[in-house]
């Protein structure tokens, strides 16, 4: 099933900014989350439009994205993801956000709606992202997503 | 001589290590493996001294049915005794070091055993180690059924 996590064409649907949740622990910057947290709503945008442009510039070149199909991909696979997977909807019920440092991490829930196949799916989600301030600015550098009620 | 020579050889021929090309020191990346090993142990014999340790207090575990545990929910789980965890078999690990922060994609079998059965089961994991103050510690750790 072609659902890359974020990286096909998508309808993002925040669950409201008051559904986020901020942890800072050690934060040099102490905008760092709302920024990382800005980049995160940025990612859903981008992924709609099919920006690949901002995709690039919020992703790592050495980026590790562990999609909730299980797919372990890099970036250019990620980006070309992006470009020929179908459509899906998806909401971000919850998100939060803990710093360390130079890195934050940003864990939510999240449900991905599309048709595959002429099939429409639902698939329920938890993904974990990591996401670090390198040559000047915030990348996301690993983002896992698990299936919610898979053993 | 013909046999010194081709010594010689080989080891003029031998690629370049790591730091000759100037690339990232390995450090990191032995480092974090080594814990990881230790994690895996850790959790094998229930030690829970030693999974403090290596966890951050900030914990973000995410269980193989998407259930977010925090640190203390996650060492409360460890210690239960209706499941036994028996074996963690690492098949493969991939680490890559961001700075102070690395990630380790991983695959691994873990045997447990509950109320007298034993089952095997695949998993694949993604955690995130961030150096704080010189020490690697464990911030988030995710883990999803893997293909046999």
């Amino acid at each position: 099933m072609p659902t890359g996590l974020r990286s096909a064409i998508m309808l993002v649907v925040l669950a409201g900014a008051g559904g986020a949740r901020v942890c800072a622990q050690s934060a040099s910057d102490p905008d760092a989350v709302a920024k990382v947290l800005a980049l995160e709503r940025l990612w859903g945008q981008a992924s709609a439009l099919r920006d690949i442009k901002a995709l690039d510039f919020i992703f790592d070149d050495d980026l590790v994205n562990l999609d909730i199909d299980g797919r372990l991909m890099t970036k250019a696979q990620t980006l070309a993801d992006t470009l020929t997977a179908g459509a899906v909807q998806i909401v971000v019920e919850s998100t939060s956000a803990q710093a360390h440092g130079k890195t934050v991490i940003v864990t939510g829930v999240l449900r991905l709606k599309g048709v595959d196949a002429g099939k429409p799916y639902l698939r329920h989600g938890r993904f974990v992202d990591t996401w670090m301030y390198r040559r000047s600015h915030w990348v996301c550098v690993a983002s896992e997503t698990t299936p919610i009620g898979t053993r | 001589m013909k046999a010194l020579a081709l010594v010689l050889a080989a080891v003029c021929a031998a690629p370049l290590s790591a730091a000759q090309l100037g690339e990232p020191d390995s450090r990191p990346e032995a480092e974090v493996r080594a814990l990881e090993r230790k994690l895996a142990r850790a959790q094998v014999l229930k030690d829970n001294f030693a999974l403090d340790a290596l966890f951050d207090n900030t914990l973000i575990y995410v269980e193989v049915d998407g259930t977010l545990l925090s640190k203390g929910d996650y060492l409360a789980k460890a210690v239960r005794p209706e499941s036994v965890l028996v074996e963690v078999v690492v098949e493969s690990m991939a680490v890559h070091a961001f700075d102070a922060t690395v990630i380790v994609d991983g695959i691994y079998s873990e045997k447990r055993m509950r109320d007298g059965q034993v089952y095997v089961q695949r998993r694949r994991s993604m955690d995130t180690w961030v150096n704080e103050k010189g020490n690697w510690i464990c911030v988030a750790a995710a883990a999803r059924p893997a293909p046999r």
